[in-house]
């Protein structure tokens, strides 16, 4: 069931504009379209100088980069400096996607659509200068990637996000709790997931990032099947992260399903929102652009 | 509870179709991969029980539902213990019920047939016995059967009977029944009281039953299941069809009798002739009330020598039976004529045949299939006349002796003559060679315009014929002979016969001062016409007549000793007589319309050889047994329901049989009919709405706001 990276490129032909799409080869490229075309007209760059408030001057370190040297500062004081800015220096993002087994459902599957979220989230992110990481995580940790504000370190992320093999069950805990260690300063975490593995320590350190003052945001992306659940015949329900069936009669159950559907979702809500952590419902058929800018929008404010 | 259509209950095995389908689809479950089973077993655990209960409700109510719909089907109803007005056996007493099983009992009543109300009166009376009470049944079908001869206290038994009757294609058989009724009553103790039940028809009911003798102590009760309803009845009671050769090569004309015996004008009632179930002609007919009117069909269908199975049909009513009549459309026979010429001429309009060969001509291009063959008078050899079925004397002057005789032998043996004078006859000479055949003696020849010959003639120089036999066979393809070109025939000369007060043979034509213009008499088994005119022009223009040729046809058909070309028709239980003209035939099969057969052998006597066994209406093939090469299909017959029987109205009045006739029973509001009974299929109805209505609930529950609860909500909280 797991193990192999699947091709996510033609499994989002279903949530991205069909212009686009024919455009479109990877990952990195259709994040970077959806990004670009959802910020088209809204979004003001960050390196247009004057709008970004100058933070300080700093000695230059091999490895930054040659176009933040300030030139006249060399010139009257004959050493390499470098400018910062308060913008850039200061966020750091981290994104947390879940490729376990139960994001692999559906066309394009959750994993699919919340990989796609995140690089598009990535790019913006690094366009404006944050320095964003990224973690994959599934019942055990993943893949990590250190947060970087290079472009190109969107590229990083993309070849992680691409390649990354789904498999096992849901665990957020170990992954929240790498990230408590590794973030230190303020930063804003994205975490991307189906929330299956929901239980009262994942919400007790999800509320302990936000406490420590960094900006928590949960994506709870969800197939369509599992909002509105449209069987109709006799089935025997297979878990798709256990060996466990179930056979029921969608007909007589479906009310029920979607009542404890709707009381589990807003039981997140619920306690999300007392500890201030963001949280945000996505269907898979939900268009990304119109996502992206609710979120950014959330960050600006 | 009784039902109405009690073999629909079957239905009710239907009952079982929902509990069978469960059990053949409940393992097909569809496989699907899901992210979690978390919340399905969750909702599973918790709504299983009550989806289970639900799914056996909704087959439960399915099953009921079907067992309903054929509960409703078959009509229940409850049956008061005593209801005013219908007959009931004495109570006690002993009853002998006569059903009335003949074809009329199939009329429809408030969407009952009159047979089946029969059975309800039956049974009603049956429960006025109470439990020491005597029953016994006869019914009056194809004939009259004392089911239950004798009185029995078993009142199942004769209820179960009472149960099996059906309707006949008889009728008639109703007096003998209600005699058979007072013998099944003389075997009950005469202490009780005796009762005869008659249910019957308006007619039935009030049309003489034998009473009961004055000192026997039986009460003779005829019931009339219509309950004093008149009833309204249209039938097709006779159909004639014969070849119109007037008409035109392939006519046929088809007079259909119909009858009206309701109580009010039937305006425009369509009609139809059907041939091999294909109609043919559609017509309209308007019936006064009580009338019957003959409706004339022209028919055009193709020569042929094929029997062809017709149909005059109404509209349905409520006595469908009798809206329909079969007949069949039989070709002629091949007619075979032996023309004598008695005067050939080298020119051939001026030979004495030569009008007369091209007259039958279009008759055989009607389908009469008439075959001449002309000798010379000299050349006539009588003793050839096997294979002859009209022999034609024309204009021949006098036979010989050898020839009157075999000509005389001919005709007796059921042979055709038919005679035409000319200028060769001797009067005299004929007389004494023919005069055993002719219909009347020659005396001389007159020509037309003598003072002598019509003093009101005058100086006219042609004679007319204007009197016509209109009722004679010869006659009937013309529906007015007056005024056909018959009426405009001239005739110069024509022979004078001798006046003879005994003289045999029927005037068909006759000219205007009352000579005798054409003469058919009968000898032994054949027949003799006498044309007191020429077959040619010399002393009428008869054959240039249009006319000439139908009354030509026609009368060399009636000569003939061949079968009459209209298909023979008998009534349900009368026997049919089989023909087969051909001594090779020793047996014919006879195949019924539902298609039983039976083989009837030719008797070795002098008696008459029929079929007995005309139990249904409809047409009737007749096939040689073993098939012979060359013989061609025997002429079939129809079997015809009996039309007195299609008139269901009571007699009036003063036709009814004399004072002391029993009083029909009055056995209306609250009798026999629907309100006298409480039926259930309404209930049952209501039932099957509201079983509807709770399949309806039971499968779509209350809907909820899930899905909208669920939905995506807006921005991020945090």
């Amino acid at each position: 069931m797991s193990g192999q990276a699947p091709d996510r490129s033609k499994a989002l032909r279903q949530v991205v504009d069909a212009e686009v799409l024919a455009r479109v080869g990877g990952l990195g490229l259709r994040a970077r379209l959806l990004a670009e075309g959802a910020l088209q007209g809204q979004h003001r760059s960050p390196h247009r100088g004057a709008s970004v408030e100058f933070a300080q001057h700093r000695e230059y370190t091999p490895g930054d980069e040659l176009k933040h040297l300030d030139w006249k500062a060399y010139a009257r004081q004959d050493r390499y400096v470098v400018k910062q800015f308060e913008d850039e220096t200061n966020l750091r993002v981290f994104l947390l996607v879940d490729t376990s087994n139960s994001m692999n459902y559906g066309t394009p599957s959750k994993l699919d659509y919340g990989a796609t979220v995140a690089a598009a989230l990535a790019y913006v992110l690094l366009r404006q200068g944050d320095a964003v990481g990224l973690q994959v995580f599934g019942n055990t940790l993943g893949e990590y990637v250190p947060p970087r504000g290079r472009p190109d370190h969107f590229w990083n992320l993309v070849r992680v996000l691409e390649s990354v093999p789904v498999g096992g069950e849901t665990k957020i805990a170990p992954a929240l709790e790498h990230l408590s260690e590794a973030a230190g300063r303020r930063a804003a975490i994205y975490l991307v997931s189906d929330l299956l593995d929901f239980d009262p320590r994942t919400v007790a350190l999800l509320r302990e990032l936000r406490r420590r003052r960094h900006k928590v945001q949960v994506l709870h992306v969800l197939h369509p099947d599992e909002v509105r659940f449209p069987f109709e015949d006799l089935t025997l329900f297979e878990a798709l992260e256990t060996a466990e069936e179930e056979l029921a009669d969608p007909r007589g159950m479906r009310d029920q399903y979607l009542e404890e559907m709707r009381a589990f979702c807003e039981d997140l809500r619920r306690r999300l929102g007392e500890g201030d952590v963001g949280y945000r419902q996505v269907e898979t058929t939900e268009p990304i652009d119109t996502l992206l800018l609710e979120l950014l929008g959330g960050r600006a404010g | 509870m009784n039902f109405l259509a009690p073999a629909l209950l079957v239905g009710l095995l239907a009952a079982a179709i929902p509990p069978i389908l469960h059990l053949i689809y409940r393992r097909k479950a569809v496989r699907v991969l899901f992210p979690s089973l978390v919340l399905i077993q969750r909702s599973n655990r918790k709504t299983a029980r009550r989806h289970r209960l639900r799914q056996l409700l909704l087959m439960l109510t399915r099953s009921l539902l079907l067992g309903a719909l054929a509960f409703a089907m078959a009509r229940p109803y409850l049956e008061p213990e005593r209801v005013a007005g219908a007959p009931a056996g004495p109570e006690g007493g002993a009853v002998a019920l006569v059903v009335d099983a003949s074809w009329p009992m199939g009329y429809v009543h408030d969407g009952e047939r009159l047979l089946d109300r029969a059975r309800i009166a039956g049974d009603r009376a049956l429960r006025g016995l109470g439990s020491g009470g005597l029953a016994a049944l006869v019914v009056a079908g194809a004939r009259a059967e004392a089911v239950v001869p004798e009185v029995t206290a078993d009142l199942d038994e004769v209820r179960r009977r009472l149960e099996g009757v059906e309707t006949t294609a008889r009728h008639g058989t109703l007096g003998e029944a209600v005699a058979r009724a007072y013998e099944a009553l003389s075997s009950a103790p005469t202490s009780m009281a005796r009762r005869v039940i008659v249910l019957t028809t308006p007619a039935g009911a009030a049309g003489g039953l034998p009473r009961p003798s004055p000192n026997s102590g039986i009460e003779l009760v005829p019931v009339d299941l219509l309950e004093g309803a008149p009833p309204k009845n249209r039938a097709v009671l006779d159909v004639q069809a014969r070849p119109a050769p007037d008409l035109g090569p392939g006519q046929w004309r088809v007079d259909v009798r119909v009858a009206n015996y309701g109580d009010a004008v039937v305006e425009r009632l369509p009609m139809a002739i059907e041939v091999e179930r294909e109609v043919k002609v559609r017509g309209f007919v308007t019936l006064e009330p009580g009338r019957e009117t003959v409706k004339s069909f022209n028919l055009g269908l193709p020569p042929g020598t094929t029997a062809l199975r017709a149909a005059a049909t109404l509209e349905p009513d409520a006595l469908t039976d009798d809206d329909r009549r079969a007949f069949w459309l039989l070709p002629s026979p091949e007619l075979r004529v032996l023309a004598v010429n008695g005067d050939p001429r080298p020119i051939p309009q001026r030979d004495e045949l030569f009008y007369f060969e091209r007259a039958l001509a279009p008759a055989a291009g009607a389908g009469t299939r008439t075959r001449v063959e002309v000798v010379r008078a000299d050349a006539f050899d009588p003793a050839r006349l096997e294979d002859v079925d009209v022999v034609v004397m024309a204009n021949v002057g006098a036979p010989t002796a050898d020839q009157a005789r075999g000509l005389e032998a001919f005709v007796r043996s059921g042979g055709g003559l038919f005679i035409a004078l000319g200028d060769q006859v001797r009067p005299v000479d004929t007389n004494a060679v023919l005069g055993k055949l002719l219909p009347r003696a020659l005396r001389d020849v007159r020509t037309a315009g003598d003072a002598a010959a019509s003093a009101e003639g005058g100086d006219r120089r042609l004679a007319l014929v204007t009197t016509f036999d209109r009722g004679h066979p010869v006659l009937q393809p013309f529906a007015d002979p007056g005024r056909s070109s018959l009426a405009r025939v001239g005739v110069s000369r024509y022979m004078l016969l001798d006046p003879s007060p005994d003289a045999e043979g029927e005037v068909v034509l006759a000219l205007d001062d009352g000579a005798p213009y054409l003469l058919i008499r009968p000898v032994g088994r054949g027949r003799v016409a006498l044309l007191t005119g020429t077959l040619d022009r010399d002393w009428n223009d008869l054959p240039i007549r249009p006319d000439f040729v139908p009354l030509l046809e026609q009368t060399l058909r009636h000569l003939t000793r061949a079968a009459p070309s209209e298909g023979r028709s008998v009534l349900v239980g009368q026997p049919a007589p089989l023909v087969a003209d051909d001594p090779r035939v020793a047996r014919v099969q006879v195949e019924a319309p539902g298609g039983d057969v039976t083989a009837v052998d030719r008797p070795v006597d002098a008696s008459p050889w029929q079929f007995e066994g005309t139990v249904a209406q409809g047409l009737y093939r007749v096939v040689p047994d073993p098939p012979i090469d060359g013989l061609p299909e025997l002429t079939g017959f129809a079997v015809g329901l009996d039309p007195v029987g299609s008139d269901l109205r009571a007699p009036p009045a003063p036709d009814r049989a004399d004072e002391g006739a029993p009083e029909v029973a009055a056995v209306g509001a609250g009798g026999l009919g629907p309100e006298g009974r409480t039926e259930l299929w309404h209930a049952a109805l209501l039932g099957l709405f509201f079983l509807l209505l709770g399949e309806g609930l039971l499968l779509n529950p209350r809907r909820t706001a899930a899905v909208r609860a669920v939905a995506p909500s807006g921005a991020p909280s945090a």
